[in-house]
């Protein structure tokens, strides 16, 4: 899109005006979309006094740390967020060894009742036991209040599977038929020929799953027992949320004698503590995602 | 075509030997212990070790006990006042805590599923819908028989006779102890009112002629605020002005034939409420948003000085004024005593402060529940809840002359700047008072010892506490009795239709968009809808306790 200066066409009156409009929308739109996380950051390092009286607009007022220094102090956001870590690495681990050897059988056109194990596995997406069975299933198997209730139970996301199966079925089959050939058996095809070509969708099948580990809340808050296994969504939500009720009847007990941190700047400074690690992440997978997500759909 | 039938065939085949299989793996799984019994094993008797007579527990004995966590005070594991609980009784509670904002959900599982922690912090609600389910230990003979400090609480508090169900009790209250009683109440930019030499409003008449001068004198400003909604302002204002609203339009009236229940919105008495707000939204006095406003706009407002009054949670002025006094050294919101409402009576509620809701329920699989009973019992003693409260005796308090316990100021100014205030901090790292597990709990009483040694106390803080103290127009809360499942059943049907149809109705009367005299109608219907059925189903539950 650079401005070549050879270049013969006139732009027209129309063609500019087009720009501009476009231009000034597209502008708007990020400013709607950035807006709200910079607000979020500029009142996390803001004094609580223009906190609550609702001063901050674009620029931080009476800036300062607190907020950080309280929740840096609280024990438990550590332990959680290097239990997010834990569940988030391992999880996904699991999701994508899994993912990947149940969409490649799959996606060949020679495996053995395919349409009726693919069937099967869609069925799932549609039509669920619910949460009791699924507690009682997690239970029954004494995978309460450890690591593996958390990572098992979502180990194949369907949808996620399937992307990647259409994925793999754009693989030309010759390929793994001269493969099969040259006497590579299925999991060496797998392995040897189709992930290397399978990078897009496997950063794409990542970033996914990463995410879903990152933000799940709810699995954690019913299988787990033990405090210090909690991930710091819970924290989060707990921060978050109940910080608003707290105050219905509990008469005085809500008194905060000191007004440089209030409410709001500890649950802002939260949230940007729990957002920057995806934040960071996403610049380096982007390119992946896009071209990932896209080819699945064109091929599907 | 026969090929494909085979094929399917074999298909089907596998797939049954596979999941037969499966089924063959899962068997032994299920045998090898019921869940619960899987659960509550490690709560027993884990090893042998302290074994010395006198104390609750022969042997070391686990205890799990679940409850909500508050972001306020976070709860540690094996904190002091646990580890002197384990001193005293050989029981070593160890905590299973949820985040109170999902508390909810995670309880309703565990109940469904039967997979209880051996002691869980339930409802009153939870009782009607699970009791009978035989899930929670019976503990009514226990009371009777084996009980001696939560048997004297039992009898001395009438009033707890309505967390029974069919005459079986199924959870312990948490009770509270010396809680400072205080209410819904109207609070006032006092500062304001000695400058512009105005009365302290008597009526309520008078408070909207007060604020409206205020409006003359600062146009730009919205003097009444209000947040969260409509219904939750109702509920705070309706007894005030001669109605009432409770949680959901039923509500207990002192002075309705010498005390019944009655559905507020279906009274003509009701209309004052309604009328009322309309005339200061009218005048500008009453914010034009109160519908929508939150409670971030709301507290915005009045610690920017754009409002001048609020009547909620009364407390809450105390930080307001904190606030102001930033920029402006002199500002103060103060409660004011009840104003009289139109027909010349002041009326409000307090609290409920002895019985919270709260009810800690024994899981019915527990093994030697006599045990567990007598722990309990003894944390209702006066050493069971000054440990629960107050933590270590000569560490972190002491008995003073009066035989009551006060915190020791070396221990507690370690947390004079702490957030979010120094009294959370101490609860926190001590393990106590109600927002961890104590069944004869503090809140104010520990919250005032702390803020006086702290220096967060101010004067302030007394003027309030001796204005709520003095005003004679607040009355104890009535706890509603225990419905039987089919009168609980056709509350939530009648209530669910109800009031969907009144709370539409509500904005349009204070608005102004319809005349207050075509509430009749909405009277009517309301009625017609089952308002007087309602107030039927709790006033013979009611009588049926007091036989």
């Amino acid at each position: 899109m650079g401005m070549s200066k050879n270049r013969k066409i006139k732009v027209s009156t129309g063609y500019k005006i087009f720009n501009i409009l476009n231009y000034t929308l597209l502008l708007l739109l990020v400013f709607v979309t950035v807006y709200p996380m910079y607000y979020i950051f500029i009142v996390s390092i803001s004094n609580g006094t223009f906190v609550s009286r609702g001063d901050i607009n674009f620029l931080p007022r009476g800036i300062t740390f607190k907020a950080y220094e309280t929740v840096f102090k609280n024990s438990d956001i550590w332990r959680s967020y290097l239990n997010t870590i834990i569940y988030t690495t391992v999880g996904t681990a699991i999701n994508i060894v899994l993912s990947s050897l149940c969409a490649y059988p799959l996606s060949r056109k020679d495996f053995y009742g395919r349409s009726v194990f693919t069937f099967i596995v869609a069925f799932t997406m549609f039509m669920s036991g619910g949460m009791i069975p699924l507690y009682l299933v997690v239970l029954k198997l004494k995978l309460i209040d450890t690591i593996w209730a958390i990572v098992l139970p979502p180990a194949i996301n369907t949808y996620n599977m399937i992307i990647m199966r259409t994925f793999f079925q754009g693989i030309p089959v010759s390929l793994q038929e001269s493969a099969f050939l040259d006497g590579a058996n299925d999991l060496q095809i797998l392995w040897k020929i189709i992930l290397p070509l399978s990078k897009p969708i496997m950063a794409t099948m990542v970033l996914f799953y990463a995410v879903q580990h990152w933000n799940s809340f709810f699995s954690a808050l019913i299988y787990l027992n033990s405090k210090s296994k909690y991930p710091v969504q819970i924290l989060l939500r707990n921060i978050v949320i109940a910080g608003e009720f707290a105050d219905q009847q509990t008469s005085i007990g809500n008194i905060e004698t000191n007004f440089a941190v209030v409410a709001t700047n500890y649950k802002y400074a939260v949230i940007i503590i729990t957002v920057i690690p995806i934040l960071m992440v996403y610049p380096f997978l982007q390119k992946h995602f896009a071209k990932g997500v896209m080819i699945g759909a064109l091929k599907g | 075509m026969k090929k494909t039938c085979v094929k399917t065939a074999v298909l089907i085949m596998c797939l049954a030997m596979t999941f037969s299989l499966l089924a063959g793996c899962a068997k032994p799984a299920t045998d090898n212990g019921s869940s619960t019994g899987n659960q509550t094993a490690p709560a027993q008797a884990v090893d042998n070790t302290a074994a010395s007579s006198g104390k609750i527990s022969e042997k070391e004995r686990v205890l799990k006990v679940m409850f909500p966590e508050h972001p306020n005070q976070p709860v540690k594991d094996f904190a002091p006042a646990q580890q002197e609980i384990f001193k005293k009784t050989n029981i070593k509670l160890q905590f299973e805590v949820v985040p109170s904002s999902n508390y909810d959900d995670k309880k309703k599982i565990l109940l469904a599923t039967n997979n209880l922690p051996d002691i869980i912090r339930i409802s009153k609600s939870d009782v009607n819908d699970y009791g009978t389910s035989g899930i929670f230990l019976p503990l009514m003979d226990y009371v009777r028989n084996d009980m001696v400090y939560f048997k004297e609480k039992w009898e001395s508090i009438p009033d707890l006779i309505k967390v029974t169900l069919d005459g079986k009790l199924y959870g312990f209250p948490v009770i509270a102890r010396n809680e400072a009683k205080n209410g819904y109440g109207p609070v006032i930019r006092v500062d304001l009112l000695k400058k512009h030499n105005l009365e302290t409003p008597d009526t309520f008449d008078e408070l909207l002629d007060v604020l409206a001068k205020l409006k003359e004198i600062y146009p730009d400003s919205i003097p009444w605020s209000m947040r969260s909604g409509t219904v939750k302002n109702i509920q705070k204002i309706a007894y005030m002005l001669g109605s009432g609203y409770g949680d959901d339009g039923i509500y207990y009236d002192y002075d309705v034939d010498g005390g019944r229940y009655v559905f507020g919105p279906a009274t003509k008495e009701f209309k004052n409420v309604l009328s009322y707000l309309n005339k200061a939204y009218k005048m500008g006095v009453l914010d034009p948003d109160y519908a929508v406003s939150t409670k971030q706009q709301w507290e915005e407002n009045l610690t920017s000085g754009k409002s001048f009054f609020f009547l909620d949670n009364s407390g809450f002025g105390l930080n307001y004024t904190n606030n102001l006094r930033k920029t402006d050294p002199e500002a103060t919101f103060q409660i004011i005593p009840i104003p009289a409402n139109q027909d010349g009576v002041r009326r409000a509620v307090f609290y409920a402060t002895v019985f919270t809701g709260e009810m800690y329920a024994i899981n019915a699989k527990i093994k030697d529940p006599d045990t567990v009973i007598k722990f309990i019992d003894w944390m209702y003693s006066e050493e069971g809840s000054n440990i629960t409260n107050f933590g270590v005796e000569g560490e972190t308090f002491y008995i003073d002359e009066n035989g009551e316990p006060q915190f020791i100021a070396d221990y507690v100014n370690k947390f004079k700047d702490a957030q979010p205030s120094p009294y959370y901090a101490v609860y926190s790292d001590l393990g106590i008072t109600k927002l961890n597990f104590s069944l004869w709990a503090c809140n104010t009483m520990t919250q005032f010892q702390i803020e006086k040694l702290t220096g967060t106390w101010s004067d302030l803080y007394d003027e309030y506490w001796t204005i709520v103290g003095n005003d004679k127009a607040y009355v104890e809360p009535v706890m509603d009795p225990p419905l039987t499942a089919e009168e609980a059943e056709r509350v939530k049907d009648i209530l669910a239709s109800l009031n969907t149809m009144l709370e539409q109705e509500y904005d349009k009367f204070i608005i102004g968009v319809k005349d207050i005299s075509e509430y009749d109608a909405v009277i009517d219907k309301a009625i017609e809808m089952g308002a007087l059925e309602l107030e039927q189903i709790y006033n013979d539950a009611l009588a049926r306790l007091q036989q």
